[in-house]
């Protein structure tokens, strides 16, 4: 299997009038072609920047990002549209990032349109109609506005709109965060049974862990910016070395009466991410720090073959 | 479509009845008497009753109000105190002044005010964006005639290359269009500037950059597109405005022979039957300029368009099924 995507020290600081936000900050990381990569954190810690610098819809401070072992960090201009032609992006919130002045038609036609990928008229109805058959849209909203539908319908325009390109690697930016838990379901399911047909290659951006369990080969768990453990899915959920994976997996909620529930409970305040100084910055908020986490900042460290963990006392927390 | 122009034309009827009863009663109880100024201070009392009594004004209140009304059933506007023609007449004559002050005034204002204000937004805190940011609160904030006589003092008394009043070729109009279109450009470009920096955060931009548009594209189509409701919104109110109140004050500093001007003169004179045609002539065609924006919307927007029709498909299958 070959690697598709390659992430190396990526960083992207935003100016802000405190200093230096740290979004993303040294992330590695490799997808490979037909797999797909989970992204989880809480609100804020970068998974959203990190999917857009793949796409450049933000460009990168520094590092490089690689697809299909070709450098695109720094592309431009034509360079950049075509490869954006193998890249594309499904967004959160299917309410606001459809224009609500465009027809269903338009919205998935227009990439077809950009790339000029139809010769007629004929050609560009029937691929749209196409697209909208593939992911279970209804020919009758061909000319609707995306106001007169549901979330689920909305949603199903946004990969739909994805798909135009026959692209290769798909950023799905929290796809189901904003819709009721049954159409989530419909949603996954038509990502996954699309992934299978076409071999696409999703980072599946969410903080929904059962749907990351769901969807996902690998995960990785980032934190302010930095990633601090990643492992091949199932590994994740049975072996969690860092604490702060401890303390997300325990929150989510077990549907058994019998079963005691132990919750790690997080305390302390979040770091600010602006001029961060150095250091784990868990540190503040993990049980087990010690000095040495508030002076050095830990690397990712392979515990197990292919996991992946920075703190500098997995082993002694663990008793590995 | 068609039946909400033609509801919205009806509904023009009880609007223009109490815009006329409202400038009535105001002409009616208005200090000075037209008679007095028609003949003079020599003129005898007897001579005073037989004009009143010629003009109708001896009438009651509501007498003079209904035969006035009965007159505009009739398209009569009734005749000028003072020249003795139509007042409709007078007025179509000097209707195509004001319109060409208006629509070039307005044009202006949209050319100036969309292009700033957009790439003001685009560029948001460049030096660009704080300089016209700051030239539209000036602008915003002078009054029209004030800039007019500043206008007059430069190009007419120093400079000397533009006439200072009147209306005799192109050249006359020249300062008043600047005068009303700097006004306008300021209002256009800071509602402009402000709904496209609303506009160019939300996510369908984002998705459009996604999609691999072309920034002029995404600013041009997707954002500009949808910023041009409150944008139209804007022009609406200037463009009726325009035909109306500013260009009353920018006629009467230009001595250009409009509407505005007239309608200032006939007030100056008590010649009541002009000023209520002038007041009732702008009264229509600022509803008809806002049935106009309220029709644009449709085009503009699908969303409102696909109102209208669906409410009127779903009106038509409910009396189908109701008749079967």
């Amino acid at each position: 299997m070959s690697t598709l995507i390659e992430v190396k020290d990526l960083k992207k600081y935003f100016t802000v009038p405190k200093g230096l936000l740290h979004a993303v900050d040294g992330v590695n990381f490799k997808i490979d072609e037909g797999k797909t990569l989970g992204v989880v954190g809480e609100s804020g810690c970068g998974k959203s920047t990190m999917g857009r610098l793949l796409v450049h819809l933000h460009e990168a401070t520094s590092g490089s990002i690689y697809f299909d072992g070709k450098d695109i960090t720094n592309l431009s201009g034509n360079e950049l549209k075509s490869i954006r032609k193998d890249m594309q992006m499904i967004f959160q919130d299917p309410y606001s990032s459809l224009n609500p002045r465009m027809s269903v038609s338009e919205l998935i036609g227009e990439p077809l349109r950009i790339y000029k990928m139809c010769s007629s008229k004929e050609e560009y109805r029937a691929r749209v109609k196409e697209l909208m058959d593939t992911v279970g849209l209804a020919e009758r909203v061909y000319d609707s506005y995306p106001h007169e539908l549901d979330g689920g319908r909305r949603q199903r325009i946004g990969v739909a709109r994805a798909l135009a390109l026959n692209p290769r690697f798909i950023v799905c930016d929290e796809p189901v965060s904003a819709l009721d838990v049954s159409i989530q379901a419909q949603i996954l399911n038509l990502l996954m049974d699309l992934q299978e047909s076409r071999n696409l290659t999703y980072m599946f951006i969410t903080h929904d862990l059962s749907v990351v369990k769901h969807i996902s080969d690998d995960i990785v768990v980032m934190y302010l910016g930095n990633l601090v453990e990643t492992a091949p899915a199932k590994r994740l959920f049975t072996n969690t070395y860092h604490p702060y994976t401890k303390a997300l997996l325990s929150a989510i909620p077990i549907p058994d009466l019998h079963v005691e529930h132990k919750r790690v409970e997080l305390k302390g305040e979040l770091t600010s991410p602006i001029n961060p100084k150095p250091g784990c910055r868990f540190a503040k908020r993990c049980p087990y720090a010690k000095d040495l986490c508030f002076s050095k900042t830990p690397e990712l460290e392979e515990v197990e073959s292919s996991h992946f963990v920075s703190c500098h006392y997995v082993r002694e927390i663990n008793s590995l | 479509m068609r039946k909400y122009i033609i509801k919205r034309l009806i509904m023009l009827i009880p609007v223009l009845l109490g815009v006329t009863f409202i400038v009535f009663l105001l002409m009616y109880f208005a200090p000075g008497d037209p008679v007095q100024m028609l003949l003079g201070d020599s003129a005898t009392q007897a001579e005073i009753d037989a004009l009143t009594h010629e003009l109708g004004r001896d009438k009651s209140f509501w007498g003079q109000f209904f035969s006035y009304v009965g007159g505009l059933l009739r398209l009569d506007f009734g005749t000028s105190y003072f020249t003795k023609t139509s007042v409709l007449k007078e007025i179509l004559t000097r209707f195509p002044n004001t319109v060409i002050l208006a629509v070039f005034g307005c044009l202006l204002s949209v050319l100036i005010g969309i292009s700033t204000g957009v790439i003001a937004a685009v560029k948001q805190y460049s030096i660009f964006d704080n300089i016209a940011t700051a030239i539209a609160l000036i602008g915003v904030s002078m009054p029209s005639f004030w800039l007019g006589l500043l206008l007059v003092m430069l190009f007419a008394l120093n400079l000397k290359i533009l006439p200072a009043s009147g209306s005799y070729g192109p050249a006359y109009f020249v300062m008043p269009i600047i005068c009303l279109g700097v006004n306008g450009a300021a209002n256009i470009m800071r509602t402009t500037r402000s709904t496209m920096l609303e506009t160019i955060r939300q996510d369908y931009i984002r998705t459009a950059r996604g999609k691999g548009q072309t920034e002029w594209n995404v600013i041009m189509h997707h954002a500009l597109k949808n910023a041009l409701i409150s944008i139209v919104t804007v022009i609406g109110v200037l463009f009726g405005n325009l035909l109306g109140v500013t260009t009353v004050l920018c006629e009467t500093v230009f001595a250009i022979p409009g509407i505005g001007k007239f309608l200032i003169d006939s007030i100056g004179k008590r010649d009541q039957p002009c000023v209520m045609g002038c007041v009732l002539f702008m009264a229509i065609l600022f509803s008809l300029v806002n049935l106009g924006v309220d029709i644009l919307y449709s085009y503009i927007d699908p969303r409102i368009k696909s109102q209208y029709e669906n409410a009127s498909k779903v009106k038509k299958a409910a009396v189908k099924e109701s008749s079967t």
